[in-house]
């Protein structure tokens, strides 16, 4: 029998009932009751609460894996290292592949090395990095510091912070650019592109957006893209749109309009790969892509080349091999006078 | 590990010893991240946070000086890494500045450390239990279930989820009770 003064100590099922709040209201006066009977209760109690928060400690412990992790971090650690001498080494192989012919370009492309990479101070966040590529000068491959790759095309500029604030990944573009995103779901890839805003989670795409050319378009190689126009519009116009594998974003400057298409241009990578594919193109087609992608100057003689069509594929080909078998294929004449190339009808075989 | 162990770690790091410095990271990753959840709230910043200071150590390992002991060193590093974020970032607005008070003599009372001891001997503990009953109490503390809903997906009573989870308790409580101080 129980006298007044000693309740029962309740037992571990009810004490562990009553601190995972399944009790009823009676079986919680009675652990409320025994606790308010003395200080040594009241610290048993406090002693079994303290385990179960313990073991909830225990169990959160396990959500973070410390082999993903370390994957991610020994990237950091070997990119921190590594970055600037992969770099070293793209840009001679830059120079051999593109200005062995030209000695001037190569002393002022020197010069432009110098100044290629250098970091702008900003007042909120510490230290931005810019790369900036030159008129004719491709950076293949850049690292940011989340691994995500970059190429840059001519002419272009990158700007990053040297490190990713918590939360985001925010670059600026101006020109263009092919990215692979390293996937980040909790946080987000957003370049800023002219008028546009560009968000991942984690893909790959070409930006293009020369401040010259009145638009930012973006072409979606994998994954999802989704595009935002930054400028306030008029509210009937999208203000943003989701870009598939294949898809094309258009954004015109102004007025600030969103249009999604199908990516037509096959060749619209081929500035970073090199490599091109021609289907009944007319040879002054040929000659712009051509011109575009190996930043040389090729120039056509006459109507009746403008009008031949093309159909051939070239894989990472110096630009010398493709007019050698253009000029073969239709039996036409080509000449070299400094860096440029003449493709004019054969007057020999005509006459 | 112990102090000296990781002294000897540590000097190995300094020579540019990766493998050292990923025994060093796998030890100590989720204890710290949880640590910076306790002052944070949030997961994925947490872990953040303790990634960029490997990566900081990693690059100033050279001229990093270790005077207490590794553990203390990393755990006071995360605790001024969060700090410092809060004090920086947007969250700012939505903690007072009593909170971040409250929240700096908590992290500092807490002594954190010693949970990695703790930890060790609780997943020995848990181990040992019964399969049964380790599968009721993790489902109620690390999925948060009810015990009606534990019984319904084992298709047991709830009396036995009552039984089983008082049983898990007690048997955790004698082995750990050792780690529960309270003042």
């Amino acid at each position: 029998m129980k006298t007044k003064h000693s309740i029962e100590k309740p037992g571990w099922d009810l004490v562990a009932k009553y601190l995972a709040h399944e009790t009823s209201a009676a079986e919680q006066e009675a652990v409320e009751t025994w606790v308010a009977q003395s200080e040594q209760n009241r610290r048993e109690l406090q002693e079994a609460k303290i385990l179960l928060e313990k073991t909830d400690y225990f169990y959160k412990l396990k959500r973070f894996s410390s082999k993903s992790a370390w994957e991610k971090t020994q990237q950091r650690i070997r990119t921190e290292v590594g970055v600037i001498l992969p770099q070293e080494k793209q840009r001679k192989l830059f120079i051999s592949t593109f200005y062995k012919y030209a000695a001037i370009l190569v002393l002022a492309f020197l010069v432009g090395v110098a100044g290629y990479y250098f970091g702008i101070r900003n007042q909120q966040n510490g230290i931005y990095s810019e790369i900036i590529s030159a008129e004719k000068q491709v950076v293949n491959q850049y690292i940011l510091p989340d691994g995500t790759v970059v190429a840059l095309n001519s002419n272009s500029k990158l700007q990053f912070p040297k490190k990713f604030e918590y939360g985001v990944r925010e670059v600026t573009i101006s020109g263009e650019a092919f990215f692979d995103v390293v996937p980040d779901p909790g946080k987000p890839f957003i370049i800023n592109a002219g008028n546009a805003q560009v968000k991942v989670l984690g893909t790959s795409f070409n930006v293009n957006a020369y401040p010259e050319n009145e638009t930012v378009e973006v072409v979606v190689e994998t994954g999802k893209v989704q595009v935002v126009c930054s400028e306030k519009l008029n509210t009937q116009e999208t203000a943003e749109i989701l870009l598939n594998p294949g898809e094309k974003g258009i954004l015109l400057n102004s007025p600030g309009k969103l249009e999604k298409t199908k990516n037509t241009d096959a060749n619209y990578l081929a500035w970073k790969t090199h490599n091109l594919v021609f289907e009944n193109t007319p040879l002054n087609e040929v000659v712009w892509q051509l011109n575009k992608t190996y930043h040389s100057d090729i120039q056509i003689k006459g109507e009746y080349i403008e009008n031949l069509v093309l159909t051939a594929q070239f894989e990472k080909k110096p630009v010398d091999f493709i007019l050698n078998v253009i000029q073969l294929t239709f039996g036409l004449h080509l000449e070299q006078e400094n860096d440029m190339y003449i493709l004019s009808e054969n007057e020999t075989l005509n006459k | 590990m112990n102090r000296q162990e990781e002294q000897i770690l540590f000097e190995k790091i300094k020579t540019g010893d990766e493998k050292a410095f990923e025994a060093l990271f796998r030890h100590y990753y989720p204890h710290l991240c949880l640590y910076a959840t306790r002052i944070l709230k949030n997961d994925s910043t947490a872990e953040e946070i303790v990634q960029d200071l490997f990566v900081r150590l990693w690059e100033k390992r050279k001229k990093t000086e270790i005077e207490t002991s590794v553990k203390h060193y990393l755990f006071r590093a995360v605790k001024n890494q969060c700090l410092n974020y809060i004090k920086h970032n947007k969250i700012k607005k939505d903690y007072s500045q009593k909170f971040l008070a409250e929240t700096e003599s908590a992290a500092l009372n807490d002594n954190f450390e010693t949970h990695t001891e703790l930890f060790q001997k609780m997943e020995e503990s848990i181990a040992e239990l019964p399969e049964k009953r380790q599968e009721i109490f993790r489902l109620n503390r690390q999925e948060g279930l009810k015990y009606r809903e534990i019984a319904e997906k084992l298709n047991i009573s709830i009396k036995t989820v009552e039984t089983q989870m008082g049983l898990a308790m007690k048997t955790l409580r004698e082995k750990l009770r050792d780690f529960l101080v309270i003042f």
